[in-house]
């Protein structure tokens, strides 16, 4: 399927905060509560539109424990974006979260959008992190946050696309060298204003996104 | 002179690694391995034109008996830490009628000193595949009369070692002789092919020994082009005897205007993949094509083999099978090779496909390798030697499976579009059926030990277990149960074993709320656990459902083997790995106790530090660049030698990549140990190897080969693969066992003062 961009995306954070629902709640709309946990990683895929542009979003959905840190960081490599997730029910991933923003910032492009997600909103009655408290990390950070459930839907088309939505702005403002791909961007075959790189990047993307 | 007594003689000079009856031998097709081909003519009677196809064989060197064991030592020099079998000392050229002369050879060049993979040529050839000058500028100087040249090249290397550190370039021809084609081969004056001065004496000394004077074309059975995207094209010229020349490569490309020359005088048959060109002998083209000849064919030389009851391979030489007399197994399966010239107008085994000579190669290469380890060693790893060459020669069920080491191609390589990189002379002998019960009865004694437990891990790495077994099998293989434990001992072992299971797990089991409270390292273990069985094959009907009980066992157990192991703890993947073991085990201590044993060799994997896992990796690597350098070289420059894409399938062997019954299957395999006990890194490879074509072909980044590779989940044929890593791993041998470093997980860890388990200070 043709797109205008490709984004690579990574979805971090501890491990059992959501991070593969959340992935499957956004490719594939439906919340699946038995699955195997993610080994590694697990890949997935959508295609959304940015003012008027189809975007392909390539989704890593990373393991979360401690053990599998230093594989993890291998995968930054090229994200153009990144979720970082805790889990508002469990205080300790809500603390964690500085120093997977470290990992983010040590391994990733410098220029990669992070969203902080408080999910399982859905459960606020077992709240252990407020909103105020999520705000604040990501005021403090330079993160964009939004609460979200998995479960419910609630917020996760909207944390990805706005995601999208920061990534494309960067473009547009030409913070990203589009024609780089160490950003975590390549250009598709339908880009209409194309600039340079396209023809270089198109095959290639067509190749590893089906 | 008779080449037997060379062929003798040599085989007590080659003390080493090597001995060399055969003529032809070739080493490099895509990487040092995967594609080694012997043909060898019959040296157990005295050879007569009729057994070459007309060529006349000739001993060119009464002193060629010592060739082999120079250039073995001097290839040693040159960087390999043991003689490698790829090196070919030819001793025989081939000559066509009375063409005696010197080679008319090209200008000499200069030498090449490098590694091929180093050398600029080397990459400069490779794009150059199009590049379809011919050489013609002495076309003219031919001293033979009436002759028409049509075709020539300059730059048609052989390689003599698997680097092409030791080459020898030369100009191929094809050119008319009273109306009939013929193709020489005529190496460069001077040296061209040298590595070192001593190795490249020797080369020059024996260079003539590859020349071929005048080839008519209706010798050639079929001429198999190699084309790779990346490297040299080369191509094999196999002989209706069923000799084989070592490789072609065509530094100046050519391939293609080559055979374009040939379809113009002689008659030709394209195989289905484009890349064997039948030359002569069909009778009825129309009704034949190389495709009909794959599975039919197999089986008829498989047969045929039998009935002349001379290749020692297909299972009806008993003294090769029984390890008596190994050197005259060797003779006898190189007699075949003579011999079958004798059936050639009337035998329906002569209707070889491509896969069978290809497997003879391999097998003959298997022979020699495990013959010439016999000879390395006389005493000590006699048993080792023998039981490779059992491997090889060893067909004990031949009566059910006549051909069953011949794999039958067609069933496997057309079913897979997936894997688009068959592996046509890499082999492994064909799965046999699971452990059965009776078997099983007759490997214990009356009190229950196991008499042979390497027969019994032999029998496990190539059927796997029958499911009823497990329960019991699997205690072994784990070394929960020792091979030499009686049925008591064994009863007696899990009622004690069963106690202290029950001490362990009361040690968290007794801890309060209160007490919880103040464990922090407790709780998040807990924690973690409780969110992990949750999530670990839950689709398996065993574990399936809400509040099911083998969940909370599966629990139990890893949180007690988290105190019974503190320093390890609990990382993600031991719970891939307890859950087949508690759903064959149905006990919980007995579970536990299986788990613990598995995790004293596969604890690394989860250690904080990961470095189980990195050395496995690097291991990985290592054997990668050993059996396949061109896809190391690949993943050198793309920045993948982390491996990490291997990541799943090295830290829970496979689980996630096989379903819950093949898994089962493989784990049984690769506990045997039988192999060795990396057999998982082998599998590794053989799995990569697969795909190599895809990942090279579509240039894969690290991303996108992570992606390829995680996606392949579900999709590879496991029996394939474990044939193809065995084949891999027996072609490796020392040199694999040597890539991977003392302690590497599966193997015992080597223990130091500081405990197995790296400390850090957070638990998670």
């Amino acid at each position: 399927m043709s797109y205008a961009y490709l984004f690579k995306y990574i979805i971090i954070g501890d491990t059992g905060v959501g991070k593969s629902c959340l992935l499957l709640q956004f490719t594939d709309k439906r919340f699946q509560p038995v699955h195997d946990l993610t080994i590694g990683v697990e890949f997935g895929a959508r295609m959304i539109t940015i003012d008027n542009k189809p975007i392909k979003l390539q989704i890593w959905d990373t393991a979360g424990q401690e053990s599998f840190r230093s594989i993890t960081r291998s995968y930054y490599r090229g994200a153009a974006g990144a979720l970082l997730v805790y889990d508002i029910t469990r205080r300790e991933t809500f603390n964690h979260l500085a120093s997977w923003l470290e990992d983010a910032r040590q391994h990733a492009n410098a220029n990669m959008t992070v969203m902080l997600i408080g999910n399982k909103c859905d459960l606020s009655h077992r709240r252990a992190v407020s909103y105020e408290e999520g705000e604040q990390f990501a005021k403090e950070h330079g993160l964009v946050f939004m609460e979200a459930s998995a479960k419910t839907a609630q917020n996760v088309e909207e944390a990805f696309i706005k995601t999208a939505g920061t990534i494309y702005k960067k473009i547009q403002d030409g913070i990203f060298d589009v024609s780089n791909e160490s950003n975590g961007i390549k250009v598709g075959y339908a880009v209409p204003n194309s600039s340079g790189g396209a023809a270089g990047s198109s095959s290639q993307a067509g190749g590893c996104c089906s | 002179m008779a080449l037997t007594e060379v062929a003798h003689e040599m085989q007590y000079n080659g003390d080493d690694a090597l001995w060399y009856p055969g003529i032809w031998t070739d080493f490099v097709h895509g990487g040092p391995w995967g594609y080694g081909r012997e043909l060898e003519p019959s040296v157990s009677e005295a050879p007569s034109p009729e057994h070459v196809a007309g060529l006349t064989m000739t001993v060119q060197n009464p002193q060629a008996s010592s060739v082999p064991c120079h250039i073995a030592s001097a290839v040693r020099r040159v960087g390999w830490g043991r003689a490698k079998p790829e090196i070919a000392p030819l001793r025989v050229a081939m000559r066509g009628g009375d063409a005696g002369a010197a080679a008319e050879a090209g200008s000499p060049r200069s030498p090449d000193l490098y590694d091929l993979s180093d050398d600029s040529d080397y990459a400069a050839a490779a794009s150059d595949h199009t590049a379809m000058q011919t050489d013609l500028a002495d076309r003219g100087s031919d001293v033979m009369a009436g002759i028409d040249v049509v075709y020539e090249k300059e730059r048609v290397t052989i390689h003599l070692t698997q680097y092409g550190s030791g080459r020898i370039s030369g100009k191929l021809r094809l050119f008319l002789q009273k109306g009939s084609l013929f193709l020489s081969w005529e190496p460069n004056e001077g040296a061209d092919s040298l590595s070192t001065s001593s190795f490249g004496v020797e080369i020059e000394k024996y260079r003539n020994l590859y020349t071929i004077k005048a080839l008519p074309l209706s010798d050639v059975r079929f001429i198999r082009k190699h084309t790779p995207t990346f490297g040299l094209g080369y191509i094999i010229i196999v002989l209706s005897s069923g000799l084989a020349f070592p490789p072609f490569y065509f530094y100046n490309g050519g391939i293609r205007e080559l055979f374009a020359t040939l379809k113009q005088h002689v008659f030709i048959i394209r195989s289905d993949d484009n890349n064997v060109f039948l030359v002569n002998d069909f009778q009825d083209p129309l009704q034949k094509s190389l495709s009909s000849l794959e599975l039919p064919g197999v089986a008829t030389v498989a047969n045929a083999m039998s009935r002349q009851n001379s290749l020692s391979f297909t299972g009806s030489v008993d003294e090769t099978r029984h390890g008596a007399d190994e050197r005259h197994g060797e003779a006898s399966s190189m007699s075949q090779y003579g011999s079958k010239q004798r059936h050639k107008s009337n035998d329906p085994g002569r209707d070889l496909s491509i896969q069978v000579l290809e497997k003879f190669s391999l097998v003959t290469k298997f022979a020699r390798d495990t013959t010439s380890s016999l000879f390395r060693d006389n005493s000590g790893a006699h048993g080792y030697g023998r039981q490779q060459h059992e491997y090889v020669f060893d067909n004990k069920a031949s009566d059910k499976h006549k051909n069953q080491y011949i794999t039958p191609e067609k069933a496997s390589i057309p079913s897979a579009p997936q894997e688009s990189d068959p592996l046509p002379l890499v082999w492994g002998k064909q799965r046999d059926c699971p452990l059965s019960v009776e078997e099983w009865t007759a490997f214990l004694d009356p009190e229950g030990r196991v008499m042979d437990s390497k027969a019994l891990r032999k029998k496990v790495f190539y059927g796997g277990v029958d499911h009823v077994l497990r329960k019991e099998v699997w205690k072994f293989l784990l070394g929960y149960h020792e091979y030499d434990s009686t049925y008591a001992e064994r009863e007696y072992l899990a009622a004690m074993k069963r106690a202290e299971y029950e001490a362990i797990k009361s040690q968290w089991k007794s801890i309060s709320a209160t007490q919880a409270k103040r464990f922090t390292k407790f709780r998040e273990r807990k924690g973690l656990i409780d969110k992990d069985v949750v999530r670990t094959d839950r689709s398996v009907p065993f574990y399936e459902g809400d509040d099911n009980r083998n969940v909370v066992v599966l629990r139990d157990i890893l949180l007690t083997y988290s105190f019974y192991n503190f320093d390890l703890g609990y990382c993600q993947g031991m719970s891939d790995f307890l859950a087949p073991i508690l759903y064959v085990m149905e006990d919980e201590s007995e579970s536990f106790w299986c788990f613990a044993s598995l995790m004293e060799r596969l604890g690394a994997n989860f250690n904080r530090d990961q470095n189980g896992m990195h050395a496995q990796l690097l291991a990985l690597s290592k054997l990668v660049e050993l059996l396949d350098p061109p896809l190391h070289n690949y993943f050198r420059q793309n920045d993948c030698l982390n491996y990490f894409f291997c990541f799943r399938w090295v830290l829970i062997q496979f689980k996630r990549e096989f379903s819950f019954d093949q898994v089962m299957l493989l784990w049984e395999v690769l506990w045997t140990h039988y192999l060795s006990e990396h057999f998982h890194l082998y599998l590794c490879v053989a799995i990569l190897k697969r795909y190599r074509q895809r990942i090279i072909g579509e240039q894969m980044d690290f991303d996108t080969l992570l992606k390829f590779i995680n996606e392949l989940s579900g999709q590879i044929n496991l029996d394939r693969a474990i044939q193809d890593a065995e084949a891999l791993c027996t072609i490796a041998g020392e040199n694999g066992a040597s890539c991977i470093p003392p302690g590497t997980p599966p193997s015992m860890p080597i223990e130091t003062d500081g405990g197995l388990y790296v400390q850090e200070d957070e638990v998670l």
